[in-house]
């Protein structure tokens, strides 16, 4: 038959008109409440974006997406010896490419238009980005259709659709749940072999499946590579050799070039031990380190640490390489490190002289651009075609929209500079201080992941480090003149040996009860 | 004369279940076979086999020359396939889809469609999950007749159809039966006796029989002889009898290789003084079901 893509395709919309049409009716909601509401930085902080309204309809849109794709699969499947179509003079290429032109009509492009209506309405011109747009219809058809597709080609109905999804649910939990607790693998970087050859192996088992469903409908032997896979993937995480890995991806320092920063032990005892949090048979350990050497639009992340902790009378207590966090950044002399271990060998040594000895993994990286940029009471603009404005609500906040992804960037601003007032309860920033704020982007093929290509973002200069007392805030009211390191390019990534000697162990214990909440911070 | 199905040990297993069992078939060009056997035989799973919708685990089939497993698209355009459990688009009326699987098929033949509604006495704007299960086999046999299919492939097409329905579709049947070969299947023989001109006997999975209908009702016949003395059931029975009784003087038995000169010299060795001996034929209904209740006993020269 010559046209039978279109033949086909034309049945199909015939049959769905009505799941169509409502599914046009929630994307045009969405288009209109996202429009209409969401993208003002005023709804930003009243939290219009998340209300139930917007939740459902951010829901809906999604459900209705792939209700379609079901029901397309479903009018032919794939699964079972009953249907209709098999002993038909169909051709599964052209029926498969039917139901791809069928998705790509009613799905893809109404997605596609309600972006691109989305960018025009926040006041960004869609042509600019397509190329973005793109690569979001490629992240909706990868996280989205095409897992939907393929559990589809292997189940009979919706109901067993449904079931098989609560099924993947548990699965991804208890996988959560076992790579958690596989050693060593919290270190930025050390699962990404495994990570990457999963990804591959996930999609490759999708396209795989859904191709041979159509061409050979063998739905058992689908189902076996489906939970081959979901078998396979765990077992190559629990059998990556982290370790060497890690070993790989942060070498000792070269010699002759000075590490991007150094860590030593800071002497004086924590003024506040507060900040810690109960956890069965562990307690958290609060070291005050001293930072040099790092220089401006430059950081540092701490990507992992492994520790050993020797007492007198050779006990001795060691970790495994643990998922590091915080950044270290210039203008911040000081930082802490919090290391939680075995509240028995707590017990024993606590009141022994120790020896510590940190490893950490480091992992540097330099702005290549840094801009200045004054806040203005009239909407101002951030790199990346950002776009800010405050909140007319509270005067020191600041909502920012990119068009589909962020851009990472540091603001900063000195303490002497920040035109905020303090508020009633609060005290003015201490001169000498550099407040830091992040604009966080985790774009994949150019878009952040989700219905709406406007990215929203909170712009504050909340990070004051280790600054101590509390009722300080670091805002950004009109008038403040940020400084914003951006354009991120990888340097070195090394390890770092500290050692420190001689401590008690009961002098660096955070307080865990109940009470002690709220954040360490340090005597200057 | 060429083939329009055959299978070379043919064998499909569901887990332990062996539902076809070294299966050899062979249905000659032009012929209306009829494939026979109880509830739970094999005869769906031989069907799906052969229309590739299962894959046999070991063995061949081949379809109108070509490898069942190779059984798609333009092949389907030969093959018209009806089955009692085969699932309609039951969303479409039966205009919609005449005018949906039309343009599938090249030698669709529009005169022959609207004589089939007419003959079938179809409604064309009912939506045929709303029809009756015969309106619905109806609907199906006029989708799969009306495009000259070289090979008809019936799935219990009659079970449990009111008996003009079964006429009417049995009518439309033998009309297409000079330009196609017929491969029907039925656990009732009474459905298709008239209609068959070659039988296959499958019995949990295996082929006991496969031939042309006059010749099987030419071998069987059931026999009737009177003796001198009551005959003792306690011997060993030609292999070719079954279900051999005794009444007293009187013995019967089902010949299934009936021969008149060997059968009566096989008497005459057991029994020398045998009197009034009678052969009578047999109706396929009364030859399936000996056939069955040996299957479940055992085979020839079985006393019941």
């Amino acid at each position: 038959m010559k046209y039978q893509v279109l033949h086909i395709f034309k049945n199909d919309v015939r049959h769905f008109w009505r799941e169509i049409l409502l599914m046009v009716a929630i994307v045009v909601a969405y288009g209109w409440h996202t429009a209409s509401h969401s993208q003002e930085s005023g709804s930003f902080f009243l939290g219009v974006g998340f209300s139930f309204s917007s939740q459902i309809l951010s829901l809906l849109v999604p459900v209705s997406f792939i209700f379609l794709i079901l029901r397309a699969v479903y009018t032919e499947c794939p699964v079972g010896d009953r249907q209709f179509w098999v002993t038909r003079p169909y051709d599964w290429r052209k029926l498969l490419a039917a139901k791809l032109l069928l998705v790509f009509t009613f799905v893809n492009l109404p997605l596609f238009i309600l972006q691109v209506f989305l960018l025009w309405r926040a006041g960004f011109w869609p042509p600019k980005y397509f190329a973005g747009l793109f690569g979001l219809q490629v992240l909706w058809t990868a996280f989205v259709f095409l897992p939907a597709a393929t559990l589809a080609v292997v189940t009979a109905g919706i109901g067993q659709f449904v079931l098989t999804v609560l099924g993947v649910l548990l699965y991804l939990i208890a996988f959560s749940a076992l790579v958690s607790k596989i050693p060593n693998i919290g270190v930025s970087g050390a699962a990404s072999i495994p990570g990457s050859l999963s990804y591959i192996a996930v999609y490759a088992a999708f396209l795989g499946v859904v191709l041979w469903q159509y061409a050979r409908r063998g739905t058992v032997r689908s189902q076996i590579v489906l939970l081959g896979l979901a078998a396979a993937v765990p077992i190559l995480f629990a059998i990556t050799p982290y370790r060497m890995i890690i070993a790989r991806l942060y070498p000792a320092p070269s010699a002759d070039q000075p590490p991007p920063v150094r860590l030593a032990f800071d002497p004086a005892k924590p003024a506040s031990l507060k900040g810690g949090y109960p956890e069965k048979n562990k307690v958290h350990i609060l070291l005050p380190l001293l930072v040099s050497g790092i220089a401006e639009g430059s950081v540092v992340s701490k990507a992992g640490r492994m520790e050993t902790i020797e007492a007198p009378g050779g006990l001795r207590w060691a970790s495994k390489w643990e998922h590091g966090y915080g950044l270290v950044l210039a203008n911040r002399p000081q930082t802490s490190e919090t290391i939680t271990m075995d509240k028995d060998f707590y017990e024993g040594v606590k009141f022994l002289p120790v020896k510590i000895h940190v490893t950490f993994a480091l992992a540097s990286a330099r702005a290549t651009k840094v801009e200045h940029v004054v806040a203005t009471a009239a909407p101002f603009a951030l790199p990346g075609d950002g776009r800010c404005s405050f909140s007319p609500v509270r005067h020191n906040e600041v909502a920012c929209f990119f068009p589909l992804k962020a851009r990472s960037m540091l603001l900063s601003a000195k303490s002497e500079e920040i035109t905020c007032k303090p508020g009633e309860n609060e005290k003015p920033l201490p001169t000498g201080i550099v407040a830091y704020g992040w604009v966080w982007a985790f774009p994949l093929l150019g878009a952040e992941f989700g219905i709406n290509p406007v990215s929203a973002r909170e712009v504050d200069l909340s990070d004051l480090g280790e600054l101590k007392g509390d009722r300080l805030r670091g805002g950004v009211c009109p008038g403040t003149p940020l400084t914003i390191y951006r354009s991120w390019q990888d340097g070195p990534r090394y390890h770092s040996d500290l050692e420190i000697d001689g401590i008690r162990l009961a002098d660096y214990k955070l307080d865990d009860s109940p009470e002690g909440g709220g954040f360490g911070v340090m005597v200057p | 004369m060429s083939s329009a199905i055959r299978t070379e040990n043919l064998v499909k297993r569901f887990r332990k279940v062996t539902a076809l069992d070294g299966v050899n078939l062979d249905v000659p060009d032009g012929a209306i076979y009829a494939l026979v056997g109880p509830n739970g035989a094999g005869k769906t799973t031989a069907i799906k086999v052969l229309m590739n919708i299962f894959r046999a685990s070991s063995g061949r089939a081949e379809v109108l020359g070509t490898d069942s497993t190779r059984l798609a698209c333009a092949a389907f355009t030969s093959i018209g396939y009806v089955s009692e459990n085969q699932e309609l688009p039951g969303w479409m009326d039966l205009r919609r889809l005449l005018d949906f699987l039309r343009p599938f098929y090249p030698t669709w033949d529009i005169e022959l469609e609207r004589e089939l509604i007419r003959q079938l006495d179809l409604p064309l704007d009912r939506k045929l999950s709303k029809l009756s299960r015969g309106m619905r086999m109806k609907a199906a046999m006029l989708g799969a007749l009306a495009y000259h299919p070289k090979l008809i492939v019936l799935d219990e097409p009659f079970g449990g159809l009111d008996p003009l329905v079964r006429d009417q579709l049995i009518e439309g049947l033998v009309e297409r039966a000079s330009e196609a070969t017929i491969f029907v299947s039925s656990h009732d023989l009474a459905e298709i006796e008239n209609l068959a001109s070659h039988i296959g006997y499958l019995e949990e999975g295996h082929l006991r029989f496969s031939e042309e209908r006059a010749a099987l009702l030419e071998r069987f016949r059931e026999v009737e002889l009177t003796l001198d003395a009551p005959p003792s059931l306690d011997r060993r029975w030609p292999e070719s009898w079954m279900h051999v009784a005794a009444s007293e003087h009187v013995l019967r038995f089902i010949e299934s290789r009936f021969d008149r000169e060997r059968t009566t010299s096989e008497i005459r060795q057991l029994f020398g003084g045998a009197r009034d001996v009678s052969f009578r034929p047999m109706s396929l209904r009364a030859i399936f079901v000996a056939m069955a209740k040996a299957g479940r006993g055992s085979m020839g020269g079985s006393a019941v």
